[in-house]
């Protein structure tokens, strides 16, 4: 599978409609074990204006500190990215990211979150998604694969779907007609939707 | 949105929802500062130029780097020959994997392109070492050879015939071992 291919979406708005978008505000938390990668990818995260990146390099410290900030009940110190490495000692990126979809609080369980993915193969690139991962990112990490998986997050934030199952970001990435007859187990009538409220920040 | 799972899906009866869907603000978005109209955005291109301009200032440690990682690789594997107790079999497995996982990732970064495929291999194979085969031992030891060789004659890209004499040392293990 080629990662950069299915993330474009149909409509692609002009150029010129396009906002400069400002990430000053936004926090990320990075999840990556090997100290090398995990200073080259915060300092490129800086360099594209991210205004708080926070490095730890286990699972069980990412968890720490998400129960520690997102739970918190001033939502600006809460992160707002999780990027995380797939191959992590003790408890791996996979259980990261089930730990994150599973967990009670709306603060932790909706992260978008960016899986960093070693392997190339397509069935990493689908574990992590069925995972609940938004975005995986196949290393080696460059500039521009980071900044269009930040920038994808932000522009294409797609509902969570709540199935027996499944909890996580809806895997599909285009909302197409099928045209062959719906053998889906769940009807339309089984199927609830929920809308956030805006709110503002405190 | 309401606080619990009850609430979110307003319905505790006999008949609840098989699927929800949950539409989130996007907050992401507003942090931006952009529109929540805004069809889309981008990031400033000089600060993406700048940011792979870190990734060409850190060029000048790859060798000390994976120097460091290469002999963390073969503490790893003295480890798991030495070891007595299986978890220090499993702690040497578990360093011989991610230090393995770590030259390929550099590697690559820098377009080291056969350290990064003897790399890859050993990290594959990490994954199926048993340690009491004298023949899975040969395999090991063959790559971390090809690996020190690579390093030290700083074969960089495909790296040629040199390259494909190394490659050959470590099918020939695989072939007649594995």
């Amino acid at each position: 599978m080629n990662e950069d291919t299915p993330q474009q979406d149909d409509h692609v708005p002009a150029l010129d409609q396009k906002q400069l978008y400002s990430l000053r505000k936004f926090r990320v938390l990075l999840v990556e074990d090997y100290s090398f990668m995990a200073d080259l990818v915060s300092s490129m995260l800086r360099e594209m204006g991210v205004g708080f990146v926070k490095t730890v390099n286990s699972a069980k410290e990412a968890q720490m500190l998400l129960t520690q900030y997102n739970s918190d009940s001033v939502p600006r110190d809460h992160f707002d990215i999780v990027i995380t490495d797939w191959l992590l000692p003790e408890i791996s990126g996979a259980t990261l990211i089930r730990w994150i979809r599973d967990h009670k609080l709306d603060s932790i369980k909706f992260l978008p979150i960016i899986l960093c993915s070693a392997y190339t193969s397509e069935d990493v690139v689908v574990e992590g998604r069925d995972k609940g991962a938004n975005e995986v990112m196949v290393k080696p990490v460059s500039a521009e694969k980071l900044s269009k998986r930040i920038l994808y997050v932000i522009d294409n934030p797609r509902p969570f779907i709540k199935a027996p199952t499944f909890f996580g970001p809806d895997r599909r990435r285009q909302d197409k007609k099928f045209p062959g007859e719906d053998r889906r187990k769940i009807q339309a009538e089984e199927i609830e939707t929920n809308y956030e409220q805006d709110e503002k920040e405190t | 949105m309401a606080t619990d799972d009850e609430e979110q899906s307003g319905n505790v009866s006999d008949h609840a929802p098989q699927v929800e869907i949950f539409h989130r603000v996007n907050k992401l978005k507003q942090k931006t500062g952009a529109s929540p109209d805004a069809p889309g955005g981008y990031i400033d291109d000089r600060a993406v130029e700048q940011a792979q301009q870190v990734v060409k200032a850190m060029e000048k440690d790859y060798k000390a780097e994976v120097l460091r990682v290469l002999q963390d690789m073969d503490e790893a594997w003295q480890c798991i020959q030495n070891a007595v107790t299986p978890d220090e079999t499993a702690t040497g497995h578990q360093d011989l994997y991610h230090s393995a996982n770590h030259i390929k990732d550099l590697a690559a970064m820098y377009g080291y392109d056969l350290m990064q495929h003897f790399a890859r291999s050993l990290r594959d194979f990490a994954e199926k070492i048993d340690v009491d085969k004298p023949k899975h031992r040969v395999i090991v030891q063959a790559h971390v050879d090809v690996m020190w060789m690579t390093y030290n004659k700083d074969i960089k890209g495909q790296g040629g015939a040199a390259a494909d004499e190394l490659k050959e040392i470590v099918a020939q293990a695989i072939e007649q071992n594995f």
